[in-house]
């Protein structure tokens, strides 16, 4: 055990009686182990600190009558609900007409076409694509699990000591991406599938 | 009378019809709904958002509460999920965009922080927040924030303890250096 881990295992009380009588007299004894526990202190006592922020009572009164608005609003207006199931089958009908033209259409590029789009169609025309969980599906059959792990390992520098400790799955690490690591995926996968087709 | 006592009167008046009891469980619980909300999303308006969402489920869902769970743990998923779907919905507009614009602007907005001290501490947690990966995020915040147990935090994610914990691992360590970087 690293001495980070050490001390977030002991702020948070999950080291074993002896494994703190240890810790606590290293601590005594050693300057840049106590360095070290200083800094995470400070974000403990940061984040003690912002818990208990106090939001202004005429936001939370504001926040409370807005509720009550839109709970009167819709019980004035009880069609409305209808009115959006209308109104969204009458936007996938049209988003798929588009999407037939443009598939149809060489001359349309993709981007020029999301880019014509409203946000609510964008949303629309994705969910028709990719169903809910849309983003996990840009991974193809041309690009492996183990093409994925060898990323993550090599280029994303996952601490595997960690992972393994913990029990950690492959999916688990996958939705622990940030944006950026994600985009780094994102880009190989494109690229694999890029090389195979020009390989084709 | 303890708090889980409390919440099941208001919830059972509520049930019989008093709306007032339904303001009380409100103000009880508005601002820890958002302020969990605020930090997951990094933003007011989503944030806000988010709340009245959580508010409207409350509305429609309290008469199938099962009252032999914490009725705050069922508010926590409940803004836990919708915040994450949120942002799950950020990401695939990005995508569909083609958005490479990663230049993240802050979008807070802090007056309605009582306190003029915290605002600008805040300000800046939030921002190193948003830089942790939303699985360590989640973690980070229910645990340091809303003081939510491994337990608590397992049943409401649903992923196992061990997982929960190397996450906050890595979400404590980077704020560390976060901190370290921006002093």
């Amino acid at each position: 055990m690293n001495n980070d881990e050490r001390i977030i295992k002991y702020l948070d009380n999950d080291l074993s009686p002896d494994e703190r009588t240890m810790f606590e007299e290293e601590l005594r004894s050693s300057v840049e182990l106590r360095k070290i526990f200083e800094k995470y202190l400070r974000v403990r006592r940061e984040t003690e600190h912002l818990k208990n922020l106090k939001l202004d009572q005429s936001y939370l009164n504001s926040s409370l009558a807005e509720f009550h608005s839109r709970i009167d609003t819709n019980k004035s207006f009880p069609l409305r609900k209808s009115l959006a199931y209308a109104f969204g089958l009458t936007m996938l009908f049209i988003i798929s007409v588009a999407i037939i033209k443009t598939f149809f259409n060489a001359q349309i590029e993709i981007e020029d076409f999301t880019k014509s789009l409203d946000e609510n169609q964008k949303m629309e025309l994705l969910e028709i694509i990719n169903g809910e969980t849309g983003v996990y599906n840009l991974i193809s059959e041309n690009f492996s699990e183990d093409d994925l792990v060898s990323i993550i390992e090599s280029d994303l520098q996952v601490d595997n000591e960690i992972a393994e400790t913990y029990n950690i799955e492959l999916d688990e690490l996958v939705l622990c991406l940030n944006a950026e690591e994600a985009d780094v995926i994102y880009q190989k996968i494109i690229n694999a599938n890029l090389l195979e087709e020009d390989a084709l | 009378m303890n708090l889980q006592a409390d919440d099941y009167e208001l919830i059972r008046d509520y049930l019989s019809g008093d709306e007032q009891a339904f303001n009380k469980l409100v103000r009880k619980y508005q601002d820890k709904i958002y302020w969990h909300a605020r930090r997951m999303l990094g933003d007011h308006d989503d944030a806000h958002e988010i709340v009245q969402q959580v508010l409207l489920v409350m509305y429609n869902k309290l008469s199938s509460f099962n009252f032999n769970s914490s009725l705050y743990t069922w508010i926590y998923k409940i803004t836990s999920t919708r915040s994450l779907n949120l942002i799950e919905k950020k990401k695939l507009t990005k995508i569909i965009t083609f958005s490479t614009d990663d230049s993240a602007k802050y979008k807070g907005y802090n007056n309605i922080i009582e306190n003029i001290e915290s605002k600008e501490r805040f300000a800046q947690m939030e921002l190193n927040l948003q830089k942790l990966p939303v699985k360590q995020r989640e973690v980070f915040i229910l645990r340091n924030f809303d003081e939510l147990s491994y337990d608590e935090i397992s049943k409401l994610t649903g992923k196992s303890v061990g997982a929960l914990k190397a996450n906050y691992f890595h979400a404590f360590k980077k704020i560390k250096e976060l901190m370290d970087k921006y002093e």
